[in-house]
C-alpha cells in the first residue's frame, strides 16, 4: 500500500470484524449470503408459478366446453392478464435469476457477489411487487388489460379505475428487482472470479447469465418508460398515447416490444445455459464447439433486439420494413441451431446416463425444436397475419418458453438439487413428473396450433358450439391438468427429499464445474476456501489450487480477462437497511398510484433509508482526517 | 510467488495484496458504469419516443415556442459544474483528501445553482403536459433528469458529510469518484435533449 | 351443432388466403423434415457407444476436428433453408401485395366496442348507407376496406379470405382482399378490446354479383310502415323507450349512432354480433337484459311490460 497513505492511517480503532450475535429471524431477513437469497428467489418464483398454473387451469376449465360459465368475462381477463403477468414477471424471470445467484459465484470461484446487500434488496422488492400483484387480483383490482396492455384500451379513458395502474406499478417493482440483479451478476461474473478463472474458462451457464443481464440492462429501460408514460397518462393527463393530442398507440407497442422481445430471450437464455451443464455433465465429454456456443448466446442477445416489430405485422407497416423483421426473425434461428449441433456433437460417442436430469432435457430437445420451429413460420409476415393472435401464437410461445425455459429448468433444479439443498431427489419420481410434463404439455399445447389455424382467437372467455373448436380444447384442458399433475409430482419429490431425502455427497454426477468443488450445501460464504482455478473443466482437467492470505469476512477482487488477483475488498455486515429501503419504495410505489405526491414524499423516505444503509461503518483501513489535511499541507510534502 | 503443498496442490499467498484500489479495477466502478448504462437506456428511448411522435405532427412544435434563455442558463450552469467535479475527482484518485473535500464542496454547491436553473427553466416552460404528447414528452424528458441532478446533488451533500468526520475510509475516495463519474452522465445526458428541444422548440 | 358460416385459415376462399396456406404448407413441410433430422441425429448420439477414454478429457484435435466439421456443415445447411424460407415469405409477400385492385368495392369498416359496422358509398341522393354484423361482397372483385376504430384497437379478421389487419382509433388501415367462390365466411375481432371481445364477430357473405347488386339496393330502401297494429304498437314502444338514442331505423325518426343500424335487423343471420340466434325469444330476452348473454355491454336493459315486449318484438321481426 502507499506508505503515505498507509502513514496517515491508525488511531482510528478498527471496530470487531466479528458481526454481533442476533436471532434467526434477523439473520434470515438480513442475510448477505447469496445461497440464501438466490434459494429465496428461487422458491418464492416457483411459487408465483404455482399460482400462474392454478390461473391457467382455471382459464383451461372456462375454454374445455363452449359457452360455460365457469367465470366471467370481466373475471377472466383479470384472469389471463395475471397469468401472463405472473409467468413473466413474477416467475420466468426471478427464478434465472435466482439460480444464478446462487450458482454464479459458485462457478466462478467467488465467496460472495459483489453487491450483497443489493441482492438482499431485490429480493424483498421483487416479493413485494408480487404480494401486490396478488391483493389486487384477491380484490377484485386485477389488471385486465393483457400482459402487454396496449392502449387506448389500457388508457385513462376505457379501463378506468386502478387495475391497469396496479399493472404498471408491478412492471416498476419487478424490473428494480431484475435490474438490481443484472448488476450484481455482471460484476461478480467481471471481477471476483477466482484467479484462473479467466473469460475463455467461464461454465456456459454464466456465460448465459452474463449475457441475459446485460440484455435485462438495455430492454428493461423501454417497458419501465413505457409503463411510467402509461401511468403519467392516466393519472396526470399526459398524452403519450392519445392520438387525439398527438400520441401514437403505435408507440406503446413499439416501446413495449422493444422490451417484450429480449425478454423472452432473457427468459430461455439461462435455460440454455443449463442444457449445456447438464449435457456435459451428463456425456461426461467437453462441450464441442465452446466458441461457437459462447459466441452463439452473444449473437443471441444482440439479434434479440431487432425483432421486436414482428409482434406488430398486423398492424399496417410498410412491407419494407416488415421484410427486415422477417428476415431478422428467421436469422436468429441460426445462433440457437448451432447451440444445437454442439450439444449433439458432445453427446455423440459419449452414452450418456439418461437419468431424471437427462429426460428434461431430451424434452427441451424435442419442445424447444417445435417451438423455434414454429417461430420461423410466424417470423413470415403472410403466416403471421393469418395465425397473429391466435391460439397458434400461445401454443408457440408455450413451447419455446415451457420447452426452453421450464423444462431446462426442471433439470437444472434436479442437477443441482443435492448442491441447493444437500439432499438426492428421487430418480423415479423424477422420471415420473417428466413423463407427466413432457406428455402433459404436448397434449395441452400441441392442438393448440390446430385451434388458431382454424380460427379460434386468443384472449376470449368463450367461443359458440357452431366453431367445432369444442373437442380440441377439451383435449387441451386434460393436457393442462396432467401438466399440473406433473409440476405437483416434482414438488412433492422436493418436498419429500427436503424433509426426509439421502444426504448429498459434494459431486454426486462427478461433473467438471467448481459449484462441485464445494460441500452440498455450500458452506456459508466467510467459511469457503478461494481456489486456485487450472482449467476450464477444474474438477476434470489440471489441478485445483488454494489461495491463502484473505481473510474470513474479505472477498478478492481479480481482473475482469484474465482474473488475476488484483485487491481485496470488505464484505458488508448484514443488518436490516436493504429490507427497511425495500419497504419504503414499495411504500413510494404504491402511494403514486393514489397520488403524485407519493413520489416527493416517498422519495423523502428512501432517501433517509439509503443515508442510513451507506453511512460509513468504519471497518475498513482509514484516514484521520485532520492528520491527513495537515500533512498534506505542509511545503515538502512526502513524494508519493 | 506460487508454492506447492505437500499433496502438490498449488498454493497461493495473497496476504500482500492492497486493500485498497480506484477505478475501472473496483467493482464498484463497474457498478456504476452499469447503473450509467441503464440510466442512458432510459433517455435513449423518450429521446427515440420524441422523434416518433414528430412524425405525426403536420406542425411542430405544436404547442407555445420555447424560451431560448431560461434553457440556455440552465444548461450552462450544469457545464459549469463539470469544472469543480472534475477537479475533485483527479483529487480523490489522487488521495489528496484536503484538495478533494474542497472541491467537492464547491461541486455540491454548483449542483445547487444548476437545480436552481433548473427549476427556472421548468417554470419558464409555456405549456402543461397536459397540452399535446410533444409537451407531455418535453416535461417527463425535463423531469426524469431533474430527478437525476437532484439526487445526484443529495448524494453530493452526503459525500461532504462524511467527508467531515474526523475519520474517513480509504473506500470512500472510491465512492467519491464514483459520484463524479455519475454527475458526469448527469449533465452530458442532457446536452442532447436541451438541442432538440430549445433548437427545434425556439426556431420558426 | 352445424356450422352456420365457415371460420378457418385452413379451407381459404380467397386468393390470399391460399397464398398463405400454400406457403404454411412449405413452411410446415420444411419445418417436419428438420424436426425429424434433428431428432435422428439426437437418437443416434445418444446410441453410438462410447470410448471411456475420452471422458472428462478434451478431445484429441482429430476428434474435435471431425466434429467441428459437421456443425459447419449443419449450419450452412440450416443457413441455406432459413434463407430459402425468408426468399419464400418475401415473395409471398409480393403476390398477395399484388392483388390487382382495379374497380374495387369500397367499404368502410368500423370497429366498436364490441360491434362492426359497414359503411357502404353509394351514388344517388344517399352517400353511403350504414349496415352491422354482415358484410355482403361480390365474388371474384378485389374488396378495398378502410379500417377504422372508434375508440379502441380492433382487429379485422376472416380467416378464410385473408390475413388480417388491425383497425386503430385515428388511422386508417387499408386491406384489400377477394373471395374466389360463394359463400358465408365467419370473421371476429383478432385484437384484445376489452369484457366482449370474445363475442365480436362479424360475417362476410360473398354473393355473384346480381345477388350483390340487389343487396344493396335492398339495404338502401327502408321498410315500409307497419301496417298491423301488434307492429305499430311495436314501433311506438321503439320510439317511446331509450333505443332510438342509439340505434337507428331507415324511415323513423331513430337516428341513433352508438350501436348497430336496425334498419334490416331481421334479415341478419344472427345478433348481438353472432353471439346469439335471430329468433323473437332471443331477441325478446335480448332487449330485456343483454347482460345475460353479453355481460358488460354497454347496452342497457329495457324491462318491458309483456305485451309491450311482444309488439316490440314483431315489430323488428319485420325489419328484412
Amino acid at each position: 500500500m502507499n506508505p503515505a497513505l498507509e502513514s496517515t492511517l491508525g488511531h482510528a480503532p478498527v471496530t470487531r470484524t466479528e458481526p454481533r450475535r442476533h436471532s434467526a429471524v434477523y439473520d434470515w431477513l438480513a442475510s448477505t449470503e447469496h445461497t440464501s437469497i438466490g434459494r429465496r428467489f428461487i422458491a418464492t418464483a416457483l411459487g408465483f408459478f404455482v399460482l400462474g398454473g392454478i390461473l391457467a387451469l382455471i382459464m383451461r376449465l372456462q375454454l374445455a366446453r363452449p359457452l360455460l360459465h365457469v367465470v366471467g368475462p370481466d373475471r377472466y381477463n383479470q384472469i389471463f392478464t395475471t397469468h401472463g403477468s405472473t409467468m413473466m414477471f413474477l416467475f420466468a424471470v426471478p427464478v434465472m435469476q435466482g439460480l444464478g445467484l446462487y450458482f454464479v459465484p459458485l462457478m466462478v470461484g467467488a465467496r460472495n457477489l459483489a453487491f450483497p446487500r443489493l441482492a438482499n434488496f431485490a429480493f424483498w422488492i421483487y416479493l413485494f411487487g408480487g404480494i401486490f400483484l396478488y391483493i389486487a387480483l384477491l380484490s377484485n383490482t386485477g389488471p385486465d388489460a393483457g400482459w402487454f396492455a396496449y392502449v387506448p384500451l389500457s388508457g385513462p379513458e376505457h379501463s378506468p379505475g386502478k387495475r391497469v395502474d396496479v399493472w404498471a406499478q408491478l412492471i416498476t417493482f419487478t424490473e428494480l428487482s431484475a435490474l438490481s440483479v443484472a448488476v450484481n451478476l455482471i460484476v461478480t461474473t467481471f471481477k471476483h472470479k477466482a484467479p484462473g478463472m479467466s473469460l475463455d474458462r467461464l461454465p456456459i451457464f454464466v456465460w448465459g447469465s452474463l449475457v441475459t443481464s446485460f440484455m435485462v440492462l438495455f430492454a428493461m429501460p423501454a417497458v419501465i418508460i413505457a409503463s411510467t408514460c402509461l401511468a403519467l397518462d392516466r393519472l396526470v393527463g399526459t398524452h403519450f398515447f392519445n392520438p387525439a393530442e398527438g400520441g401514437d398507440p403505435l408507440l406503446w407497442q413499439h416501446m413495449f416490444w422493444f422490451f417484450g422481445h429480449p425478454e423472452v430471450y432473457i427468459i430461455f437464455l439461462p435455460g440454455l445455459g443449463m442444457v449445456s451443464e447438464i449435457v456435459v455433465s451428463a456425456s461426461k465429454r467437453t462441450l464441442v464447439g465452446y466458441v461457437p456456443v459462447v459466441l452463439a448466446n452473444v449473437a443471441t442477445a444482440v439479434l434479440a433486439f431487432g425483432l421486436w416489430v414482428h409482434h406488430m405485422f398486423a398492424t399496417g407497416l410498410p412491407q419494407l420494413g416488415a421484410s427486415f423483421f422477417t428476415g431478422a426473425s428467421i436469422l436468429i434461428a441460426i445462433p440457437t441451431g448451432v447451440q444445437f449441433f454442439c450439444w449433439i456433437a458432445t453427446i455423440w460417442g459419449s452414452k450418456p446416463k439418461i437419468d431424471a436430469q437427462f429426460s428434461f432435457i431430451l424434452a427441451f430437445f424435442a419442445t424447444f425444436l417445435i417451438g423455434g420451429l414454429t417461430g420461423v413460420m410466424l417470423a413470415a409476415v403472410p403466416i403471421n397475419i393469418q395465425v397473429h393472435d391466435t391460439f397458434f401464437v400461445v401454443a408457440h410461445l408455450h413451447y419455446v418458453l415451457i420447452g426452453g425455459a421450464v423444462f431446462p429448468l426442471l433439470g437444472g433444479l434436479t442437477h443441482w438439487f443435492p448442491k441447493l439443498t444437500g439432499r438426492l431427489l428421487s430418480e423415479r419420481l423424477g422420471f415420473l413428473s417428466s413423463a407427466f410434463v413432457f406428455f402433459g404439455f404436448n397434449i395441452a399445447f400441441f392442438p393448440q396450433h390446430l385451434l388458431g389455424l382454424r380460427g379460434m382467437p386468443r384472449r376470449i372467455y368463450t367461443y359458440l358450439p357452431e366453431t367445432e373448436w369444442g373437442f380440441w380444447n377439451l383435449i387441451s384442458t386434460i393436457g393442462a391438468f396432467l401438466l399440473a399433475l406433473g409440476v405437483l409430482t416434482f414438488l412433492v419429490n422436493a418436498a419429500r427429499s427436503l424433509l426426509d431425502g439421502p444426504a448429498a455427497p459434494a459431486n454426486p454426477w462427478g461433473a467438471e464445474s467448481l459449484e462441485w468443488a464445494v460441500s452440498s450445501p455450500p458452506p456459508p460464504s466467510a467459511e469457503r476456501e478461494i481456489l486456485l482455478v487450472p482449467s476450464r473443466y477444474p474438477l476434470w482437467i489440471g489441478q485445483l489450487g488454494r489461495v491463502v492470505g484473505i481473510a474470513r469476512d474479505e472477498q478478492l477482487v481479480t481482473r475482469v480477462v484474465d482474473a488475476e488477483p488484483d485487491h481485496v475488498v470488505k464484505a458488508p455486515i448484514p443488518n436490516l437497511m436493504p429490507l427497511v429501503t425495500a419497504v419504503a419504495t414499495a411504500g413510494l410505489i404504491v402511494a403514486c398510484i393514489f397520488t403524485p405526491w407519493g413520489l416527493p414524499i416517498g422519495a423523502l423516505f428512501v432517501g433517509a433509508a439509503l443515508f442510513v444503509w451507506f453511512w460509513p461503518t468504519d471497518r475498513e483501513p482509514a484516514l484521520d482526517t485532520e492528520r491527513r489535511i495537515h500533512d498534506e499541507s505542509e511545503p515538502k510534502a512526502e513524494s508519493t | 510467488m506460487s508454492e506447492h503443498s505437500a499433496t502438490h496442490e498449488p498454493v497461493i499467498d495473497l496476504s500482500a495484496l492492497p486493500r485498497h484500489a480506484m477505478g475501472a479495477r473496483t467493482p464498484l466502478w463497474w457498478g456504476t458504469v452499469l447503473l450509467i448504462a441503464i440510466e442512458s437506456t432510459c433517455f435513449a428511448i423518450l429521446f427515440t419516443a420524441y422523434l416518433y411522435v414528430r412524425n405525426d405532427f403536420q406542425e411542430w412544435p405544436p404547442d407555445e415556442h420555447m424560451r431560448a434563455l431560461p434553457g440556455a442558463v440552465s444548461a450552462a450552469s450544469l457545464l459549469l459544474t463539470i469544472v469543480p467535479t472534475w477537479l475533485y475527482r483527479v483529487h480523490a484518485c489522487a488521495h489528496r483528501f484536503a484538495n478533494m473535500r474542497r472541491w467537492l464542496v464547491i461541486a455540491t454547491a454548483a449542483s445547487f445553482l444548476a437545480i436552481l436553473a433548473r427549476i427556472w427553466e421548468i417554470h419558464a416552460l409555456p405549456f402543461s403536459w397536459t397540452g399535446s404528447a410533444y409537451a407531455s414528452i418535453v416535461w417527463m424528458s425535463t423531469g426524469m433528469h431533474t430527478v437525476e441532478i437532484v439526487t445526484g446533488a443529495v448524494e453530493s451533500v452526503f459525500m461532504c458529510v462524511v467527508l467531515f468526520r474526523p475519520k474517513m475510509e480509504l473506500k470512500t475516495f472510491e465512492d467519491v469518484e464514483a459520484s463524479a463519474l455519475f454527475w458526469f452522465f448527469s449533465v452530458f445526458i442532457w446536452l442532447p435533449f436541451a438541442a432538440l428541444f430549445y433548437v427545434e422548440g425556439v426556431a420558426r | 351443432m352445424a356450422p352456420y358460416a365457415a371460420h378457418s385459415a385452413l379451407e381459404p376462399a380467397g386468393s390470399q388466403a391460399s397464398q398463405i396456406l400454400r406457403l404454411f404448407y412449405g413452411y410446415f413441410d420444411v419445418s417436419a423434415l428438420v424436426f425429424t433430422l434433428v431428432i435422428a441425429a439426437l437418437g443416434i448420439a445418444l446410441g453410438r457407444k462410447s470410448d471411456p477414454s475420452t471422458e472428462k478429457r478434451e478431445p484429441s484435435r482429430a476428434q474435435a476436428r471431425s466434429k467441428h466439421r459437421a456443425i459447419i456443415w449443419a449450419t450452412i445447411a440450416t443457413v441455406i433453408t432459413l434463407l430459402a424460407l425468408l426468399v419464400a415469405s418475401v415473395a409471398t409477400g409480393h403476390t398477395i401485395a399484388l392483388l390487382p385492385a382495379q374497380s374495387p368495392v369500397r367499404i368502410q369498416v368500423i370497429g366498436h366496442k364490441w360491434w362492426w359496422e359497414f359503411r357502404y358509398p353509394v351514388s344517388g341522393p344517399a352517400t353511403q348507407f350504414r349496415t352491422a354484423y354482415e358484410m355482403h361482397i361480390p365474388v371474384g372483385r378485389p374488396i378495398e376496406l378502410e379500417l377504422v376504430a372508434s375508440d379502441v384497437i380492433h382487429s379485422f379478421w376472416v380467416p378464410n379470405l385473408s390475413g388480417k389487419r388491425d383497425a386503430i382509433p385515428m388511422k386508417h388501415n387499408v386491406l384489400v382482399l377477394e373471395a374466389d367462390r360463394a359463400g358465408v365466411y365467419e370473421g371476429q375481432c383478432a385484437e384484445f378490446c376489452g369484457t366482449e371481445h370474445a363475442h365480436m364477430r362479424f360475417l362476410v357473405i360473398a354473393e355473384d354479383a346480381k345477388q350483390f347488386e340487389a343487396w344493396k339496393d335492398a339495404e338502401l330502401q327502408s321498410p315500409p310502415p307497419p301496417t298491423d297494429p301488434l307492429r305499430q304498437r311495436g314501433l311506438q314502444v321503439f320510439m317511446d323507450s331509450r333505443c332510438k338514442n342509439c340505434h337507428s331505423i331507415g324511415g323513423t325518426d331513430a337516428f341513433g349512432t352508438v350501436g348497430p343500424d336496425l334498419t334490416h335487423v331481421a334479415s341478419r343471420k344472427r345478433l348481438a354480433m353472432g353471439t346469439i340466434e335471430n329468433d323473437p325469444a332471443h331477441l325478446s330476452r335480448w332487449i330485456n337484459d343483454p347482460q345475460a348473454d353479453k355481460p358488460g355491454v354497454p347496452m342497457p336493459g329495457t324491462p318491458l311490460p309483456a305485451e309491450d315486449q311482444r309488439a316490440l318484438v314483431a315489430y323488428l321481426g319485420g325489419l328484412r
